[in-house]
């Protein structure tokens, strides 16, 4: 057993900071918001020419062959600096669809060329209280409309009702006015849609949820940053806020949530990828269900530490609160990993 | 990231989970402590005879050389056979076998690890809780002895055991930490009187020990004069891990319980209550996966440093929700295992207590590791 990055991952890792750190620097995140898609195009052009948006993709598919665990530390870079690309939807949760419930060959090569594509979201399959949730085996087929980090000209990836990851043209469609700014959803005429059964489509779900957990970790990473750095230099009563133990004691449980998150976020990119597939879905639904809740608590206390700044239009700290919360409830809500974990307990007795 | 067994990692599961098979007792663990105690006193000592504990320290003390991987493994392993919990003392070895002189490993550290002599640590005292550098307890050399005069409270199994590794001031012109030195104190020693303490839930886990002129010979210093301090921060980081106390089987068994008490309940279909359940499972994931982390950062043999207060402050949120939990599922006044749920919700109440406050970890994390500024007087 070993629990920790390869020096290759911690390089991906240093890079991919580098790369994405200056970029921002140059043209802020927000203005992916109103730019028309200039700045996520721009960005997401450099991380296809890193080939880091075709890590999922096998080599014969034309990709780098890379891990879930590669992939997570890039969702996590990407979180932290609040990057507005497609990663989680298209480089992680369609190419792990396409990958492992039958995708077309050509799909995938056409993801790792830099293609886009969405993930037409299954939320609404089930009746999220019926006996199964979303993610039962039983859970009923239907049919699903939301693509998920949308994109101009994005083909769209779905699980069909005989469970094989099926590609879409969208036509035209109409924005959805959700939370996020920054990754958007787009609503089309719905397409038939299965919930994950097979072992295959299930790994697909565990991949998807664990890279959303690590984009949800970094988001924390970065609200944590951002917080302390504002107790170190902000004053008031003569002395720096961060020397107050009420904010440090605000500070040390962000510090919990994102360490702690990390830890669970790593172990699931493992066991997403290699566990028996029960053990799989049960460590990735943890990483969804924990890194989700955490997210969404550390970017509301560091807009507490922030103060005022932290809840004008003027300061990320919202856009942070609001990918936080897209990622907590995508694929297939928050609450349908914690079911399947509390299911898991009481079919055993 | 691997984390498969190694080959010898799963040699070494195989073998341990044949052994469990054949050597976990039928009979479940009581819940007094007076009963208890004898009893995960017995299993340990098989563990250790067949050689499943210690394992991590090297075979000349007594242990069996082996990783924090192991240490992961029988952890887990312990967990699944529903095991005895370990007795929550094995990080004591660990200032004995860094600071100890070859003589001091070679006398104690066997008989520790065996559990055929119990330790505890007296370090706290009734006006220095959380600012541990305030104690008074005092040592004076005098010849070939040192004589130790104090009080030393909130000792963990301070009824049961043989020693204590106890800190005393041994320079009262140093500045608070640099004046405390270590020592090893044989509980029998003419002058020691130990009091039990009764916990809320009826327990007595926790002693007070009070020293009067007790006179222990100068070999019995652990490490160098004003040590102390140093040898202390070393036990409490090891003291916070989850896996050196053998919580995480215990929590593991816990939640399985819990899981039958929601059917038992007929909450089984309950959104509610399958969400409360789900989230306690998810956040003991958590707990087993950062212990994973943070063993594999220890396979360098650097010991924890200031990092640990993440493992303490998680351990005992998990400990507390799922304690939580039990109290909201077992709401019917007078019914079976009410009671028995109840002294351990109380007992849970100690976790954020005992090891540092929860309010002393959230300290060190905010100034060692986050680099915010010192708080101000």
């Amino acid at each position: 057993m070993r629990f920790a990055l390869s020096d290759d991952q911690q390089f991906l890792q240093k890079v991919t900071d580098e790369v994405v750190g200056q970029a921002l620097a140059a043209t802020p995140a927000r203005s992916a918001a109103t730019d028309g898609g200039e700045l996520r195009a721009a960005l997401w052009s450099t991380l296809v020419e890193l080939d880091l948006v075709a890590l999922l993709v096998p080599v014969e598919h034309g990709g780098p062959g890379g891990s879930l665990t590669d992939a997570c530390v890039v969702a996590e870079v990407l979180g932290r600096h609040l990057a507005p690309v497609p990663y989680v939807g298209t480089a992680i949760a369609a190419a792990a669809l396409l990958r492992f419930a039958g995708g077309p060959p050509a799909a995938l090569a056409g993801l790792a060329a830099g293609e886009p594509y969405s993930v037409l979201l299954d939320q609404h399959l089930a009746d999220p209280d019926g006996p199964d949730g979303p993610d039962g085996p039983d859970g009923p087929d239907g049919s699903v409309s939301i693509a998920f980090d949308w994109v101009a000209g994005a083909r769209g990836v779905a699980l069909s009702p005989d469970g094989v990851a099926t590609t879409y043209e969208l036509a035209a469609g109409e924005e959805v006015d959700d939370v996020d700014l920054l990754h958007r959803l787009r609503r089309f005429d719905p397409v038939p849609a299965a919930a994950p059964r097979g072992d295959d489509a299930r790994r697909a779900r565990a991949m998807a949820w664990t890279g959303a957990a690590a984009l949800l970790t970094g988001l924390a990473d970065g609200a944590l940053a951002t917080a302390t750095e504002y107790a170190r230099q902000r004053h008031q009563y003569q002395r720096p806020i961060g020397s107050f133990q009420a904010v440090q004691h605000l500070c040390a449980d962000m510090l919990v949530d994102v360490e702690t998150s990390r830890s669970m976020t790593y172990g699931a990119s493992w066991a997403a990828e290699h566990a028996p597939i029960d053990e799989a879905m049960r460590v990735a639904a943890a990483a969804k269900a924990y890194a989700g809740a955490a997210a969404v608590r550390v970017c509301e206390t560091s807009i507490q530490v922030l103060g005022g700044i932290g809840v004008t239009d003027e300061h990320d700290a919202h856009l942070r609160l609001r990918t936080a919360h897209l990622h907590h409830a995508a694929f297939g809500g928050p609450d349908a990993p914690m079911l399947l974990l509390a299911d898991r307990i009481l079919e055993g007795n | 990231m691997d984390l498969r067994d190694s080959a010898e990692e799963a040699r070494f599961r195989a073998r341990l989970r044949t052994w469990l098979a054949e050597n976990v007792p039928d009979e479940s663990e009581p819940a007094v402590l007076a009963e208890r105690w004898p009893y995960m006193r017995a299993f340990q000592e098989r563990l250790y005879r067949a050689g499943w504990v210690a394992l991590s320290y090297p075979t000349d003390v007594g242990g069996q050389g082996l990783g924090p991987m192991e240490e992961a493994i029988l952890s887990e392993e312990l967990g699944r056979a529903n095991a005895p919990t370990l007795l929550p003392l094995g990080h004591l070895g660990r200032p004995l076998h860094r600071y100890g002189s070859e003589e001091q490993r070679r006398r104690y550290l066997r008989p520790l690890l065996a559990v055929e002599e119990i330790w505890c640590q007296g370090f706290s005292e009734p006006e220095a809780g959380s600012d541990l550098a305030s104690l008074r307890t005092r040592a004076v050399r005098e010849g070939e002895e040192w004589v130790i005069d104090g009080h030393k409270i909130w000792t963990s199994y301070g009824a049961f055991a043989d020693y204590c590794l106890l800190l005393a001031r041994t320079d009262p012109d140093a500045v608070r930490h640099r004046g405390i030195s270590a020592f090893i104190v044989p509980l029998d020693t003419a002058g020691v009187t130990v009091r039990p303490i009764v916990l809320a839930n009826g327990e007595e886990e926790f002693a007070e020990i009070f020293l009067d002129g007790v006179r222990i010979p100068a070999e019995n210093m652990l490490g160098e004069p004003s040590d102390g301090w140093r040898i202390a921060m070393d036990v409490v980081n090891y003291e916070r891990g989850a896996v050196e106390t053998g919580y995480l089987p215990k929590f593991a068994r816990y939640l399985s319980e819990l899981g039958e008490v929601l059917t038992a309940s007929g909450l089984g279909a309950d959104r509610a209550a399958r969400l409360r359940l789900g989230r306690v499972a998810a956040h003991l994931e958590v707990l087993r996966m950062h212990c994973l982390r943070t063993l594999s950062a220890r396979v360098s043999g650097a010991p924890p440093g200031p990092e640990s207060s993440v493992d303490k402050l998680l351990m005992t949120a998990v400990e507390q929700e799922l304690m939580d939990l039990s109290i909201e599922l077992v709401t019917d006044v007078g019914s079976p295992g009410r009671a028995e749920w109840f002294d351990r919700y109380l007992y849970g109440r100690a976790g954020s207590i005992y090891g540092g406050s929860a309010q002393v970890q959230r300290n060190i994390l905010a100034e060692r590791m986050l680099g915010l500024p010192r708080q101000q007087g």
